[in-house]
């Protein structure tokens, strides 16, 4: 069954002069349980796909198409349903966990504040459900770090954080926007640790990157991207085996290139 | 936390140094005998060079010049700036006793019009950014900036004294009404620079991630204006807003002689005239060492209030 379904979603973006068209009939299926990773480079129009999607555009954004999510469409529901669906059913991961959070607020007020939206926890409640998601999420010293100030915890830890917050109130989909790229290669691998765990866990994600080695590790289906256009779409192995589309040839013989010559390099050194 | 303050204090005592130093020098270049004005100012009929010796003599100008400077400051740590020379009976800490509570009440009443009207004009600019409302206050700023105080101050009494007849039109014989004016055309000015700085703030605080992360987490718009991007905003405003209580003081100078409000500027511009070198000096040093107080204590709060900035400190 479908959990997500889009169908021609076309994005234009309106100045007073002129207006540009970002994204041209996208159309996908997310399927309960499947991991589907979007690959593009940057400008290509992954993140604004979900941000459009997720009702976090203004108003200088014209969005045409259907996004059927259970049996409500998100791009013509009003924005109070859109807003009571975001941070509960459908929650997001954002690229940059060290300026994602508002410094002035203790973690624990920020994780509170989110629970206090979506349901309605007595502050016992919340508390016992924020110890619990860091627990989950393998960080030590809860108590302590919900005491924290943002700036005090390192980006991983944040990012983890983040992704707690994101899977606490059990949503249906979980989009994760190029969750590695702002932190070091050690704390990504830590991270993509995690989101292959809840790979395991049958979570339905949408997981962004620009990374072909990351989008290799979790990916169930792909689907590449490119200004603002679907250009190929598969397994991981279709893709980089047989690229129908001469953008993603390209894509995957830059990158295998890249790797070839990263190996001959660090052969060369040992 | 304490050490920091600690710090932050013994780090003001080279400042005051400075500040009257340089008030005592820059009063002492002011190139007319301080005894002869002395003299001219209660009225002596003739002025004689024996005259000008013993009043010399008198105020203690005929000594070395750091002699004169410690005896000042010495005295002015306890409050006691000597006599004013227009009027002897009285002395100078008394002349700035008198016109401290009416300056006072008039900075008073301008800060509270500056914050109340700002602060939610500013909030729903950038709310309503690109709207009728916000290109109105943005015409309404860029006007108001360009106008002179004392010209603001004149056009009012104009219109609203004269032609309209409401308010007094100078004085401050009629209580809170005499008040209003004045507080007004103090106002305006910073109304005009804290609107602008509450709206570009907070719209730059919008494009932050931290607001779209809040989304994404859906929480109530009403609850990310407020507890969020306004808070961060103020944060950044509040050591201007802090510096401008020293600045409303020290500002009023204009306005107070154009509605001829008996406050500090008035005695101020009115002693420049007479040459009444140690009220002068008394007006400069204390609104020197206000400023000094007031950059203190906002730093102080601004270290308090920002987790980031009070981390170092714990």
């Amino acid at each position: 069954m479908a959990i997500l379904d889009i169908n021609n979603l076309n994005l234009t973006f309106h100045n007073k002069k002129k207006s540009t068209q970002i994204l041209k009939d996208i159309s996908f299926r997310v399927e309960e349980g499947e991991c589907l990773c979007i690959l593009g480079e940057s400008g290509s129009g992954k993140s604004i796909t979900m941000k459009s999607i997720m009702g976090l555009l203004d108003r200088n954004f014209e969005i045409s198409g259907t996004a059927m999510f259970g049996d409500i469409d998100l791009l013509s529901v009003n924005k109070e349903t859109l807003r009571k669906t975001r941070g509960k059913t459908m929650t997001m991961i954002l690229q940059n966990p060290m300026v994602c959070f508002d410094s002035l607020y203790r973690v624990g007020v920020q994780i509170k504040e989110t629970f206090q939206e979506h349901t309605s926890w007595s502050n016992a409640e919340i508390y016992n459900q924020s110890v619990n998601i860091l627990n989950k999420m393998q960080i030590r010293h809860p108590e302590e770090v919900l005491k924290k100030y943002p700036h005090q915890l390192s980006g991983g830890m944040l990012q983890r954080i983040m992704i707690g917050i994101a899977l606490a109130l059990n949503p249906k989909i979980l989009i994760a926007d190029e969750p590695t790229t702002a932190i070091d290669s050690i704390t990504q691998f830590e991270i993509m640790k995690e989101f292959i765990r809840l790979k395991e866990q049958k979570v339905t994600m949408i997981f962004i990157t620009h990374d072909l080695g990351i989008a290799s590790l979790i990916a169930d289906r792909v689907l590449v991207m490119n200004k603002g256009c679907i250009v190929d779409q598969g397994s991981f192995v279709e893709i980089k085996e047989n690229p129908t589309n001469n953008y993603t040839k390209q894509l995957v013989a830059k990158k295998m290139a890249v790797m070839a010559s990263f190996k001959s390099i660090m052969g060369g050194v040992q | 936390m304490n050490k920091y303050i600690f710090k932050r204090v013994i780090g003001i005592i080279p400042l005051l140094f400075a500040i009257s130093l340089f008030t005592f020098v820059f009063i002492n270049l002011i190139p007319s005998d301080p005894a002869e004005v002395a003299l001219r100012l209660n009225k002596t009929p003739v002025i004689t060079q024996e005259l000008l010796e013993k009043t010399r003599e008198d105020l203690g100008l005929n000594d070395p010049y750091w002699v004169r400077y410690l005896n000042w400051v010495t005295d002015a740590m306890k409050f006691d700036f000597g006599v004013s020379y227009v009027r002897p009976s009285r002395t100078v800490a008394q002349e700035i006793m008198t016109g401290l509570p009416n300056t006072l009440m008039l900075s008073g009443l301008s800060f509270v019009l500056v914050i109340v009207l700002s602060l939610p004009i500013g909030f729903f600019c950038a709310i309503y950014k690109d709207s009728w409302f916000d290109k109105l206050m943005r015409g309404f700023i860029f006007i108001t900036t360009a106008m002179p105080a004392y010209w603001v101050g004149l056009m009012l009494m104009w219109i609203v004294s004269i032609k309209m007849a409401l308010l007094p039109t100078s004085g401050n014989y009629e209580g809170f009404k005499s008040l209003i004016l004045p507080s007004v055309t103090v106002a305006l000015t910073y109304i005009s620079t804290f609107i602008r700085l509450i709206r570009n703030n907070m719209i730059e605080n919008m494009k932050e991630d931290y607001v779209l992360y809040a989304n994404v987490r859906g929480l109530k718009q009403r609850n990310i204006l407020l507890k969020h991007i306004l808070r961060n905003s103020l944060h950044t405003c509040v050591v201007a807003i802090g510096m401008s209580i020293p600045q409303l003081i020290s500002g009023t100078i204009v306005v107070e002689n154009v509605f001829a409000w008996p406050g500090l500027g008035t005695l101020c511009i009115d002693s420049i005239f007479n040459r009444d070198y140690p009220i002068i000096q008394a007006y400069v040093l204390l609104i020197g060492v206000l400023f000094i107080v007031f950059n203190l204590l906002f730093d102080i709060i601004q270290v308090m209030i920002d987790p980031k900035l009070r981390r170092g400190m714990e």
